[in-house]
Order: structure tokens, then sequence, then C-alpha cells
């Protein structure tokens, strides 16, 4: 027998830090959710503007929140699962502080307006890098200890969590490929579609493996353990995690249906979506049937009443994904408000809540009292979560039907009911209003969680008990148990292995071999992922060249770093879809040769404002400015945020020189400007200033930072109207 | 002939095919597995691990974190 002792301080410190991050990205929500019913509350400060809140608000919300959560969940779970502490001390404190100081980073530079601008992974190239790092500490920790387990099988939870380790390695990594222009400042080296197929392969993934997969291998230990009985059934989990791996990476095109993406990849995504919800639902009926016969525990236990709602939850989100994915449906639904709802749901629903439940089990474990503080604030908080979460999404799939049906209403004169954008934007006040409410409801419920948890550590013990476990070592050599004889009289060598792989002895062995099982799941999520990415890549015709797009000029590029910097994306599309209704209101539809020199692509996931692909000559320099500078004076129904310290701050104009210089390096032909982009933009701005003046516009503006953001939007959405122009003697743009 | 013009002749459809046919098999095979080849007993003791990962011994040690008894 061999003895040791679980490390549960790890457990201790990941969960401290799931509450407290999760009130921090929760109370952020709630304030850009009443910024978009009051946006006057941002009190015009750059750093509390809903652009560059939003991000922060979503990374909170699933690396610091979520990430903390399931770490929480693997280092205490695997320990037993394996029978064995975890593989070092050492490594596991390093990725615990590691982790924690890069929550931190994000949460300082997010507001700074520091961001890549891609959803989900926006931060920027150093933090990239040390997420990689403390990424692997984790991974080897984790991969050591399955080495040096107790346990000959490898249970279904384990499954969940290396599939979650590698996926979200190769995710991570090739999604934030990118060219430092500076310490603060990259460039994605992906362009226009197939930047667009990237991020929504890397979105939708961390969806489903930092969302999904590590709360399933959640579900799998802790849902058992709470409920004292075992999984319904062990069969269903194997062919659950196996489909789920494999299908789920398939399904980011689905995001992309109808804009610029080829059509066979959007096809491609939505078939593997619906296909989807056969093991999405294989979990859940695995999940709710564990409660068999234990139904009478639920109405007493509230742990149980947190994982019962959170694994209906996931059965609703999962069906309700497929659902969106159906190109019809997701014509409606696509950058609306219905997508939030969706999210919502499983994210308050689905993760929170198998949180909320998992910390309610450990807390009297981990701090030794036998019991929490509070069982009837326990009881409350569960009550006034679900209440938050239904009128939180209540009210925002109301919003987004709402939004759907009004941008394609058309009256009876067979013009658009609602040409004015705005008109859809405030007839949404009430459902805004509303989920702010639900919002603040789901964040004081948690706080009562946060205060539970406190009084329940206040009462520990002066000292923890470290029980000491024992149990075997498993043996060096391990000899299967024999299978049935061979029925062939002749069997040998080649029959043989053919006998033994129509028998599936091989997937028996691969659950007990750590190494190989991880193997087989990179190589179940590279299927997917390269059979879609490499056609996107390599097939000129995705991508038809159209000869009068031309770069952006030095002080455009400037212009839409400005507009990256400042989260315009969050609530503005850059892109026109083939739809009449689209097409009425914004212009010709977008086509995949417009942005071969968008790195990143700017097409966005939401419109709270209209779409911008074509406002380059809609308005006068004049309007832009003032439109920044306070958007109530053009439209008093706006809900957009006033950008007046883009008058006032200076554009570096020789900082401009480090990003045309990467860009150039990237391919995008930009000849002379490489050598004097700084005088480039001086007489672009020049140029501006001068034509903002004869407009009857502000005087001073020619070295600001609003210059450079006009020249952009000026500019989006016009080259393919121009003639194409003749190529200059270096090669390079007119 | 670059590999780009390689792919980009081929037939665009034979991507999902091949796809979904590579997907199809591995999760037949799957199926037979835990339906015909998999023991009751096998998927019962498995599923069992959450149930028995603390067994504590009478004498409690202090000191190290992994001792060999």
């Amino acid at each position: 027998m061999e003895q040791f002792k679980y490390d549960d301080d790890i457990s201790r410190k990941f969960m401290a830090a799931t509450i407290l991050w999760g009130v921090v990205g929760m109370l952020v929500g709630v304030i850009i959710a009443f910024e978009l019913a009051f946006p006057k509350i941002s009190m015009d400060l750059p750093w509390l503007s809903f652009g560059r809140l939003r991000p922060l608000h979503t990374n909170a919300a699933i690396f610091a929140f979520a990430g903390n959560g399931f770490f929480t969940a693997i280092y205490y779970s695997t320990q037993r699962l394996c029978k064995t502490r975890m593989f070092s001390d050492k490594l596991s404190r390093v990725h615990f502080w590691g982790w924690q100081g890069i929550i931190v980073s994000a949460a300082l530079t997010l507001p700074l307006g520091i961001t890549q601008s891609k959803e989900y992974a926006e931060l920027e190239w150093p933090i990239d890098i040390a997420v990689v790092l403390i990424w692997v500490v984790f991974a080897v920790n984790f991969i050591g200890t399955l080495i040096k387990r107790r346990e000959r099988h490898m249970y279904v939870a384990l499954w969940f969590y290396i599939a979650t380790i590698v996926t979200i390695a190769i995710l991570y990594i090739f999604n934030n490929l990118s060219i430092p222009a500076s310490a603060t400042k990259s460039y994605s080296i992906y362009a226009g579609v197939q930047d667009a197929l990237m991020q929504w392969w890397y979105g939708h993934n961390a969806v489903a493996f930092f969302l999904t997969t590590p709360f399933l291998g959640m579900m799998y230990y802790f849902l058992p353990k709470a409920a004292g009985r075992p999984v319904y059934s062990y069969r269903l989990s194997i062919i659950h995690f196996w489909s789920l791996v494999f299908i789920y990476i398939w399904a980011g095109p689905h995001h992309l249906h109808y804009t610029a993406l080829p059509m066979w990849a959007s096809t491609l995504g939505m078939v593997f979506s619906v296909m989807l919800w056969m093991p999405s639902w294989g979990g859940m009926i695995n999940g709710l049937m564990t409660l068999r016969g234990a139904w009478h525990k639920v109405a007493a236990d509230p742990v149980l009443k947190f994982f019962v709602v959170a694994i209906t939850f996931y059965g609703m989100s999962t069906f309700e994904g497929p659902l969106l994915s159906i190109k019809t449906v997701n014509s409606l639904s696509h950058y609306t408000d219905w997508t939030i709802a969706h999210v919502h749901s499983g994210t308050l629903g689905w993760n929170a809540f198998m949180i909320f439940g998992m910390v309610y089990w450990l807390t009297p474990r981990l701090f030794q009292t036998g019991k929490m503080w509070s069982s009837k604030l326990t009881e409350i908080h569960f009550w006034a979560g679900t209440i938050g979460i239904l009128l939180y999404v209540i009210s925002i799939y109301a919003a987004g039907l709402t939004q759907g049906l009004m941008w394609r209403a058309f009256d009876q004169t067979g013009n658009l009911q609602y040409p004015d954008f705005v008109e859809t934007v405030s007839r949404l006040m009430p459902f805004y209003w509303v989920r702010a409410v639900g919002g603040t409801v789901f964040l004081v419920a948690t706080l009562l969680m946060a205060f539970n948890v406190i009084k329940t550590w206040m009462m520990r013990p002066k000292t923890y008990e470290e029980p000491v476990q024992s149990f075997p070592a498993l043996a060096k050599k391990y000899v299967d148990p024999k299978g049935p004889e061979s029925v062939l009289e002749t069997n040998v060598g080649f029959g043989r292995r053919l006998e033994a792989l129509t028998n599936v002895v091989w997937h028996r062995k691969w659950e007990r071999l750590p190494i190989k099982f991880t193997v087989w799941v990179t190589i179940a999520v590279l299927i997917g992922s390269l059979l879609e990415i490499i056609p996107t890549f390599l097939i000129k015709s995705n991508v038809p060249t159209i000869a009068s797009v031309q770069p952006y000029t030095p002080l455009e590029l400037a212009g839409r770093d400005i507009y990256i910097a400042e989260g315009c994306y969050n609530c503005h599309s850059q892109m026109v879809r083939p739809l009449f209704h689209e097409t009425e209101r914004y212009g010709e539809y977008s086509k995949p040769g417009e942005f071969v020199y968008d790195y990143p692509f700017q097409w966005g996931s939401r419109r709270i404002g209209p779409d911008l692909h074509r406002v380059g000559g809609k308005y006068s320099h004049d309007w832009q400015v003032r439109h920044m500078e306070n958007p109530r004076v053009i439209n008093l129904k706006s809900v957009m945020p006033a950008y007046p310290w883009l008058l006032d701050q200076d554009l570096d104009f020789e900082g401009i020189a480090s990003r045309v210089r990467v860009m150039a390096l990237l391919g995008v032909p930009y000849g002379d400007a490489v050598s004097n982009a700084p005088d480039m933009a001086r007489e672009q701005a020049r140029q501006i200033s001068e034509e903002l003046i004869a407009q009857g516009g502000y005087t001073d503006l020619e070295g600001k930072k609003i210059i450079a953001l006009v020249a952009y939007l000026q500019r989006l959405g016009t080259d393919i109207s121009k003639p194409a122009p003749a190529a200059d003697e270096n090669g390079g743009a007119p | 002939m670059s590999l780009s013009d390689l792919i980009g002749n081929m037939d665009l459809a034979a991507y999902p095919k091949a796809a979904m046919v590579i997907f199809i098999g591995v999760f037949l095979l799957i199926l037979y597995r835990v339906i015909f080849k998999m023991k009751k007993e096998e998927a019962r003791d498995a599923a069992m691990i959450p149930m028995m990962d603390s067994v504590v011994t009478p004498n409690t040690q202090s000191a190290s974190k992994e001792t060999v008894a």
C-alpha cells in the first residue's frame, strides 16, 4: 500500500479566485447592461465606454470565472480519480498565480483599449504568450498526474479534461498567431475571410472546449458524488465523449452564414451543428438520469437543485444552438440580441450554476466545517439566481426577435418599414432595462454566495486535517483480461490484427493509456479543423480578387487601429449580407475580395448600431466628427457612447511607420508607403482637416486621433465602386 | 503544380463527404465497442470510480506527502 495526501489547498485557492472573479465579471456585465439602457453613466470616460468594457466582461466571465471554476474542479477531482496527489505542487502554484496574473493583465489592458479585437481572443501578444506558457505548465502537471495515478482505468471525466487541455492549446495558438508592431499592438497573420474562419473556429470551440467539455467532466464527477449514486450509463458517456469531441470542432462556420465565407464552409458548419444536438442531449440525459430514484433528494439539497437547473439549461442551450445554425433561422437571429440571450442561457444557466453547485458541495469539505454557514442563504441564492436568469434571457430573447423582425420589415409600398436604425434600438429599451435588473439580481445572488462562503470559511478549524489515503500502486506490468478465444482455426498475423480491430480491444487499452488517449483526441480534433481550414486557405476561388480594392493608406490604417482600440466591432458589423432588407438598408452586399487587407477582420457579430461596411462617403467629415464627439447631438435616441477624447488626443504619426512595416511584412503591397508612412499620413490629415473646415467643422483637429478615424470610416466599402487603378512602378498601392 | 492548385482543382464536396465517412466509421466502432464489447461489470466498475476515491488510514501521518508503507 502507498500512502499520500490530497492537495486541497490548491482547490481552495482556485475556488476563492472563482468567486472573486465571478463577482467582478458579473459586475462589469451589469455596468454595460445599464450603459445600453442609460448611456450617460459611462460619464464619457474612455475606460468606462461600452466598447472597451464588453471584452473585459466576456474575458472575465469566460477565462476568470469559468476558467478558475473548472480548474477548481480539475484539481479536486483529478487527484481523487487518479488516487494520487498532483504531479507537482510547485507547478500547481505556478499555474494558479500565473493564471491570476494573466487575468489582472487583461483587466488592466482591455479598458485601456489594448486589444486584438478578436472576440474572446482580445488579449495582446505578450499576454497571449503568458497564457500559452501557463497552459503548458497546467498540461504538464495534469498529464504527469495521470501517469503516476493509482487507478488503472481513466474515468470519463478525465477524458473531458484531456480534450479541454489539448484543444484549447491548439485553438489558442493558431488563432492568436500575429506579428507585433509594438509592445501593445500586433496584427493577425490572417486577413478577411481566412481570419473570420480562424476566429470562429476558435470562438465557437472556445465555447465547446472551455465552457462545455470541462463542465461535462465536472458533471460526471460532482453529480454522482452529490447524488450518492454512479452515473446513469457509463456506456452512454463514452459515446457522448467521442461524438461531442469529433463533431464540435466542425461547427464554427455557422457563425458566418450569409457572409463572405464560401457557401460550402458555411453549409458544412450547419450540418455538423445540427448533428451536435445528439451527443449534447446524450450528455444531458445521462446527467438527469443519474438522479433516477434520487429525485426526492433534489427537493432537500440545494447542490442538486443547482446541478439539475444547470443540466436543464445545458439541454436547452444545446437544442437552441443547432436551431440557430440553420441558415434560415440564422438569417433572422444573427447580429441580434437573440445570440446574446442564447449565450447567457448557457453561461448563466449551465456554467455558473454548475460552478455554484460545485462550490456549495466543496465548501464544507474543503474548509472542513461539515456544512455551509447558512443553508437558507443557499436556497435564496438558488431562487434569486434562477429568477435573475429568467429575467435576463426572456427579455433579451424578446429584444432579439423584435430587432430581427424590425430590420426585415417592409411596408405596403415595398420600402423598409423602419429605415432609421435608431427606431429599432429605442424599441428595445424596456427589454434592456429588464435585462439590467435580471443581471443585477443574479449578481446580488452571487454576492450572497460569496458572503455565505466567507462565513463558512470563518468556521474552519485552526489547522486543516489532512487525511492520509492508502491505495496500492499500479502493477508495473499489466496484462489485459483475456478476451474470447479466436473462432478462426488458422488465425495468424494479419487475421489476428483484423480480429483485434473488430473486437475494439484498442479502445479498452486507450482508456488506461493517457498519452495514447491524448494523441487520439488530438487527431479527432485536427481532422475537423484541417478539412475546413486548408481548403479555405488554399483555394483561390474562395476569395476572388477585386482589382479596385487597395490597401488602407497609412492614416486610414491608424484610424482602423483606433476603431479596434475603442471596440467599435462590439456594436457594429462590417458585413452586408446578400439579403434584400440588408441591401435596401445598407447598399451592395459585401464581397470576399473586399477584405483581403483587413488584418484582422472587423465583420463583428452584433448590431447594437448599424452595419458600417458601406458607410464610407455616406456622411460628411463634419457629421462624423460631431457624431463621435456626442452621438446624441446628431440623434437624440442614440445609445452610442461619446468619444470626446478622440478630439483631444494627439495622433502618433511616427508610430504609424512600424505598423505599415508589419503590414508590408504580411504581404500588403505598400510600396513607397513603407519608407514614408508618417509623411503620407500627415498629408492626408491636412487634406481631411481642410475639407472639414470647408464643411463648417472644427479648425484644430489636424493632428488629432479623430481625423484618422474619419479617414478610415470614409474609406469603408468604397473601393468596390472605384475603377481599378494602374499599378505603380514599384508594385505598390497608388 | 502547387499544393494550392492541387486542392483548388479538387471537388469541394469531397471534403465534407470524407469527413462524414470518417466520423460515421469511428462512431460506429465506438458504438460497437460500448454495446457489444463492453462487459456490464466493466462499465459498472468504471462508473463507481468517483464513489470510491477516498480510503483513509487510521494511523494519520503528519509529515510526507507521498510515502510507501
